[in-house]
Formats: structure tokens, C-alpha cells, sequence
């Protein structure tokens, strides 16, 4: 069998895997079966298409190749329990919302980019460009948003974002160039109790349409640290 | 207790840094200049805590309640005990309710202060490194308490000092090899980037921003691991040389990796010196 996969040398303590178009291995088990191989406290972080491998101190390439070479990547076993995540949306015009640029403020096209929107179930892939940034898949390709040709210097904490196929929600307020649909008041991330976040890779994300008092209601209760995100098992 | 009287430009808290949390999105942090850190540890070493404080180019002003033992690493700065000037590198024993202060950075752009103590400062996700809005704070503010646990308190003063290489900190030279996309630039513009002569636009914790006259059409990429010390170019012909807090992906094409010794270079560079960079596997 030809390999699927090939290993990239970023640094001596900084390795790549690269899957190739086409193969879609479970991110999950490969990591899992990774963290058996390789030294506890090495780093395993992914993207859509590679995970990496941060090792401490200098490993060998030859060491890596022979490693992951036991690993099959087309498995198919049993994967955690997977959750679909409700996360609520509000749309209140208080918010940023570049639709109203893009489809020259019709409400028909707005209503009906968010009708689809609410309806698509999205894919946690990963967290990445600011702590508790999930990256997640799944947006329908007529919803598809070029990010902007300027990113705006403030894109404010709960911002829900479109940057191409991607969806995503600020965890905090930041630069963004990425188109705003609404904002979600519930963080993705704490920093102070494992597992700091509640959504895991592989999960699954459905978004709810909340109007502005519930929004502060739920606003109000993260504040407070009783407010529990819900989910129903797979 | 450290009390800061005056807090410098931009003094922050380090220790190592968080590794083990890059899947998260939390960005690794730590010193920017880890030879310096690693200095000022091995001559101050202590078993519960790695802490310094970094400064940039401008140092704080601190009153030390109880005795406790020092030194300052890094860029040349210039360093007063009690109005008494004192030399790099070397450890000295300041007194009970001492002022330290730490005023200009000579040559470079960040010097380590380390106490030879167990700073009291917030741990989150296992570090003491100051990263907004892991920490409470970006930097450390006027007013600002610090208690410690001091274990040098009766040591009497130590002349503990290493043979210091410090020619990295004035180094222009800077050693590089090809990163993953190295290959997506034609031959006149992989020589083009390590013929020129790149300045210091702008900096932060997060990266530097460099000066290139190369152009590409970069293809629309994916989202990738990004580590310090990676060199990225813009399509708008910018290099950026991510550093301790780089964000921990981007989509920017991955043209080179400094090296390690590099690295500490550059982060000792100010906006408008300048530099070339040295291919080490051509």
C-alpha cells in the first residue's frame, strides 16, 4: 500500500504529519495510538490535515518514520463518546453583523444565510490562534464568507465569525478579519478547571438563535459559574 | 516583598512557559531571549521557581523588604542598588528595604532580572508567565506587590560568575534553515530573501515584523502549526518571525526556522536595526 502520509522535520524537536487528499483518519485514535509511542510530555496538537509533534528534546527523523509506520491510519474503532454541543447565537443588532455589507442589507438573504446557518451541524476540528479558538467544519459551501480585505482592528470577545469555510468564536476581544454573524455569550474555554475546555475534537456543534435578554441571562449565570453548556450524546 | 515603585516598559513576568497546552490555542509564552533565562537561572538556581522578570529597554524600579539575592542578565542595562552601580551577570545580596532599580537598556532590548526566591504570582495553566487573558495582567503596573520566599536570607554575599558568551546579543548574522514552504518560492525569490538586508519594522512578545522586498502569490493555505522562530511572509511582503506568545497557528506561508541561537538574537533587536540571514542546509 502506498503511504498516505508523509513526515515533515519542521525542527529537530518539531515533527509534522501530513495526511494526503483523501485519506481522513480519526484524528482522535491516531493521537491516541501516537501518545503510546512517543515520550510522555510530547506535545500532540493537529490541524485539518497534519498533527504535529513537539518533543521536548531532539529526536531523530528515523525514530519518528519507524514510530509512526505502526500505525494504521485508516483504523476504525471505538472513539470516545461523541457530543453535540447547543451553543446559543444571538442576532440582535447591537451586534456586528457583516452580512448586511455582503447582502446589501436584504433581509430575505440575511434571514435565510442564518435559516441554513442554524440548521448546519458543524464539527469541532481543533483550537488554535487564540486560547479556546475551535476551529469547526461543516459550513455548507453557499454559506462560504471571504474574510475581509482589511481585518478589523477589534473583533469583540464572543464574536461568531465566518473566515472562509470556517466557523469560529472569539474567546476574547482580538484583530479579526473573519465576517461577523452574531455573537455567542457562552467562553469555550476557562483557565482555571480541567479539562478548560467542554467541547473536544471530534465533537459535534449545533448553534440556537437567542434574543438579547436571554443572552444577558446567560452572560450573567458564565458570570457567575453556574451556567452548564448542553449537549445531547450522539 | 517586591514592591514596584516604578514599573519599566512593559516588565513582564516569566518562568519557562506553558508547554503542553498549544491544543488548546494557548500560546507557549516564556522569556523571549532563553539564553538569558537560562543564565540567570543557572546562576541563581532555585528548585520551586524559574521566575525572572523580563524588561524591555526600559527597566522597573523595585523596594525589596527582606533579603534576598539578585542578578540581571540579557542586554546590557544599567543596574543601581541603592544608587550603587552594579555589573551584569553577577549575583549580589541586596539588603532589607532596598531599591533596585534597573534604568536603561544599553545595547540589545531585554534584560532578565531574577531573585533568587519563590515569587508569589498567579499559576495558571501551570505558569507564572504573564499572558493576557491566561494572567490577570500584560505587564507589571506601579503599585504592584510580589511577595517571596527567599532562601538566601544569611547566604553572604556570592561572587558566582560564569563565563558569559554574550556575542549572540549584538549578533546580525542570523542562522536559518528552509521551512515546509521554502519550496513554493521560485529560485529568485529564495535568493532575493537571503541576499537582502532585512530591518526591524516593528516588534512585540508576539513576533517580529521584518522588511522584504519579495513578492508572492501565495496560494491560499491552510492553517498550521506555528512555533517560535519560524519566519512566515505575507502576500503583502512582510516577514514575520514568530517569538515567545506567537499565536499557536497561521496561515501565512512558512518560508524559513531560525535557529535557536538566531532566535535570541533577533528578540535582542530593536525596531530599525537590521540583519540577513544565513541559509545553513542550502
Amino acid at each position: 500500500m502506498s503511504k498516505d502520509y508523509k513526515i515533515l522535520k519542521i525542527t529537530p524537536s518539531v515533527y509534522s504529519l501530513h495526511f494526503m487528499e483523501g485519506l481522513k483518519p480519526s484524528i482522535e485514535l491516531s493521537i491516541l495510538e501516537l501518545r503510546k509511542l512517543f515520550p510522555a510530555g510530547t506535545e500532540i496538537t493537529n490541524t485539518f490535515n497534519r498533527i504535529n509533534l513537539i518533543f521536548h528534546n531532539e529526536y531523530q527523523m528515523d525514530d519518528v518514520v519507524s514510530k509512526v509506520s505502526e500505525i494504521d491510519f485508516n483504523m476504525k474503532g471505538a472513539e470516545g463518546q461523541k457530543r453535540t454541543w447547543k451553543i446559543p447565537i444571538c442576532f440582535d443588532s447591537i451586534f456586528p453583523n457583516d452580512l448586511v455589507e455582503i447582502y446589501d442589507g436584504n433581509p430575505q438573504k440575511i434571514n435565510a444565510y442564518r435559516a441554513v446557518f442554524l440548521a448546519t451541524t458543524f464539527r469541532l476540528e481543533w483550537y488554535g490562534f487564540l486560547p479556546g479558538f475551535g476551529y469547526l467544519s461543516g459550513l455548507p459551501k453557499e454559506l462560504h464568507l471571504d474574510r475581509k480585505r482589511n481585518p478589523s482592528p477589534l473583533t469583540r470577545k464572543g464574536t461568531v465569525g465566518v473566515g472562509g469555510a470556517q466557523v469560529g468564536v472569539y474567546p476574547q476581544d482580538s484583530p479579526g478579519g473573519w465576517q461577523n454573524l452574531g455573537n455567542c455569550p457562552l467562553p469555550w474555554i476557562n483557565f482555571l478547571e480541567k479539562p478548560y475546555v467542554f467541547i473536544t475534537v471530534g465533537d459535534s456543534v449545533r448553534f440556537y438563535e437567542v434574543d438579547l435578554t436571554t443572552h444577558k441571562k446567560i452572560a450573567l449565570s458564565v458570570k457567575r459559574g453556574n451556567y452548564q453548556p448542553n449537549y445531547e450524546d450522539a | 516583598m517586591i514592591i514596584v515603585e516604578s514599573p519599566g516598559y512593559c516588565t513582564t513576568l516569566q518562568d519557562k512557559g506553558r508547554f503542553g497546552f498549544r491544543h488548546l490555542g494557548v500560546p507557549l509564552a516564556g522569556p523571549m531571549d532563553r539564553q538569558a533565562f537560562v543564565l540567570a537561572n543557572s546562576l541563581l538556581p532555585h528548585e520551586m521557581d524559574s521566575c525572572v522578570f523580563e524588561c524591555t529597554l526600559i527597566g522597573p524600579r523595585f523596594r525589596l523588604e527582606k533579603k534576598v539575592r539578585f542578578v540581571v542578565t540579557g542586554a546590557p542595562i544599567s543596574v543601581l542598588l541603592n544608587g550603587v552601580e552594579l555589573t551584569m551577570n553577577k549575583v549580589y545580596t541586596a539588603p532589607d528595604n532596598s531599591i533596585l532599580e534597573l534604568r536603561k537598556v544599553l545595547k540589545g532590548m531585554r534584560s532578565y532580572l531574577r531573585f533568587e526566591a519563590e515569587l508569589i504570582s498567579p499559576v495558571v495553566l501551570e505558569s507564572k508567565s504573564f499572558y493576557t487573558p491566561i494572567t490577570p495582567q500584560k505587564c507589571i503596573a506601579k503599585g504592584d506587590i510580589f511577595p517571596y520566599l527567599s532562601t538566601s536570607v544569611g547566604i553572604e554575599k556570592s561572587n558566582a560568575q560564569l563565563r558569559v558568551n554574550d556575542g549572540y546579543l549584538l549578533a546580525t548574522k542570523l542562522t536559518v534553515s528552509p521551512g515546509l514552504d521554502w519550496g513554493l518560492l521560485t529560485n529568485e525569490q529564495q535568493d532575493l530573501l537571503l541576499s537582502e538586508t532585512h530591518m526591524v519594522e516593528a516588534q512585540n512578545r508576539m513576533g517580529y515584523r521584518l522588511s522584504s522586498k519579495v513578492k508572492v502569490n501565495a496560494p491560499a493555505l491552510l492553517s498550521q502549526l506555528v512555533i517560535p522562530g519560524m519566519v512566515q511572509l505575507t502576500p503583502g511582503g512582510k516577514l514575520l518571525v514568530a517569538t515567545a506568545d506567537c499565536q499557536v497557528t497561521g496561515g501565512y506561508l512558512q518560508v524559513l526556522q531560525l535557529e535557536i541561537t538566531s532566535l535570541n538574537s533577533l528578540v535582542q533587536k530593536r525596531e530599525g536595526d537590521v540583519l540577513t540571514f544565513r541559509n545553513i542546509h542550502p
